[in-house]
């Protein structure tokens, strides 16, 4: 039970993404100081406890480090009073947190992966992208990433160099609300048709290509509708929704 | 020491934080509410193959649900649950409940990853603010199907 797992993370490095979005590594330390990374699967959360904001359930924040980067990082969007308290801690600040949990992953290696992601949702996928390389370098990725504003939509320099080096793994880039163009941008909303038309129509019913979305209970709502009525079955669709805190 | 004014009482008991204004339940929402289906308020005599636990007892959304699976280790026979959760929660429990039992009992690895949208797509919706409410049931039959993997490795 999650509840059961608390434990005190330690800040180790900040990373400035955009004015709104950073990215906050820990670490835990054992009885004798020692710092260590707790076992986790890419696709996992962490559950964030500041009970002072009246949430003792706490909420939960992907983690966007890969488990062989023997690192924990969470990507965190400051959009509400929870997620700018977490904004708010400094390198060497303590923070109460589950242990890494949750089901939003794959079990299969062969598969081709079609991640959808809304605005900050990125996070889980920087996770899934690395790890998958990792383990298996030439396994086909798409990575569909829609947020409102350009600066939000991160990661832009690492995914470029992964592309150049892996050239199975595609990532499209949609920007909702800036109208300024940029390289590399879709200024549009991302529509089931662009993400079933990277894709081929005849192998829908096989397993061989699964899709994972993240985002928005809204976000996450409208993708799951679109793929079902575009003929992707259910059991090939994996879900991870959540509120904006 | 002062009493509280009735008015008072009769606000505060009036609250409830699981109740939210203005939203209809569906029919399907509504028929599983008030006849759950797979319930089980008394565990103490159902042998179960694996059980799943999931939710804050704070919140007060404690889910646990227990399977039985076929002899094979492929299938599941039987989806027992009990909550202490709101309506969404029941009626959403109840229908992956059927959903995971139905046509023969849905196979292990399927269930693993039964999702919250394709729950209330049979529930004729939910509102977003209950999404959560379907998330549990599905976090504990994973919890369940996890524990009974791990009583019965050599059936993974």
């Amino acid at each position: 039970m999650i509840q059961e797992n608390k434990i005190n993370y330690f800040v180790t490095k900040i990373v400035t993404h955009a004015p709104n979005i950073k990215t906050i590594y820990l670490e835990c330390r054992d009885g004798t100081g020692k710092a260590y990374t707790p076992v986790f699967r890419a696709g996992q959360f962490i559950n964030v406890y500041f009970p002072e904001t009246g949430t003792p359930e706490g909420k939960a924040y992907s983690i966007s480090s890969a488990p062989h980067e023997d690192i924990l990082a969470i990507t965190v969007k400051a959009v509400g009073e929870f997620s700018n308290k977490l904004h708010q801690l400094k390198v060497g600040d303590r923070l109460t947190a589950s242990m890494p949990y949750g089901y939003f992953y794959t079990e299969t290696e062969t598969s081709e992966l079609v991640m959808i992601a809304g605005g900050i949702s990125i996070a889980p996928f920087r996770s899934m992208i690395l790890d998958s390389l990792q383990k298996k370098p030439n396994r086909k990725l798409a990575l569909f990433h829609s947020s409102r504003t350009y600066d939000e939509s991160i990661f832009r320099d690492e995914f470029a160099v992964l592309e150049k080096r892996f050239p199975n793994l595609k990532v499209f880039r949609y920007v909702t609300r800036d109208k300024v163009a940029n390289v590399g941008i879709i200024h549009e909303r991302l529509k089931i048709e662009d993400i079933i038309g990277t894709t081929d129509k005849a192998k829908l019913d096989i397993h061989t290509r699964e899709f994972l979305i993240c985002g928005s209970i809204n976000f996450v709502g409208e993708l799951w509708k679109g793929l079902r009525k575009a003929g992707v079955p259910e059991d090939v669709i994996y879900t991870e929704s959540f509120f904006s805190h | 020491m002062k009493t509280p004014s009735k008015k008072k009482i009769i606000k505060k008991s009036s609250v409830n934080v699981c109740d939210v204004q203005d939203w209809l339940y569906s029919d399907i929402v509504k028929d599983h509410f008030f006849n759950p289906r797979n319930i089980l308020l008394n565990d103490a005599d159902y042998v179960a193959d694996g059980i799943g636990i999931v939710g804050s007892p704070a919140c007060g959304d404690m889910m646990v649900v227990w399977i039985k699976v076929d002899e094979k280790g492929e299938k599941i026979t039987e989806c027992k649950w009990r909550t202490f959760g709101c309506a969404s929660a029941i009626a959403s429990t109840s229908m992956m409940s059927v959903m995971a039992t139905e046509s023969g009992g849905m196979t292990l690895s399927r269930a693993k990853h039964i999702t919250p949208e394709s729950i209330i797509e049979r529930l004729s919706g939910l509102p977003d603010r209950k999404y959560h409410c379907s998330v549990l049931g599905q976090s504990a039959l994973r919890e369940a199907i996890e524990d009974y993997e791990k009583n019965n490795p050599h059936e993974k």
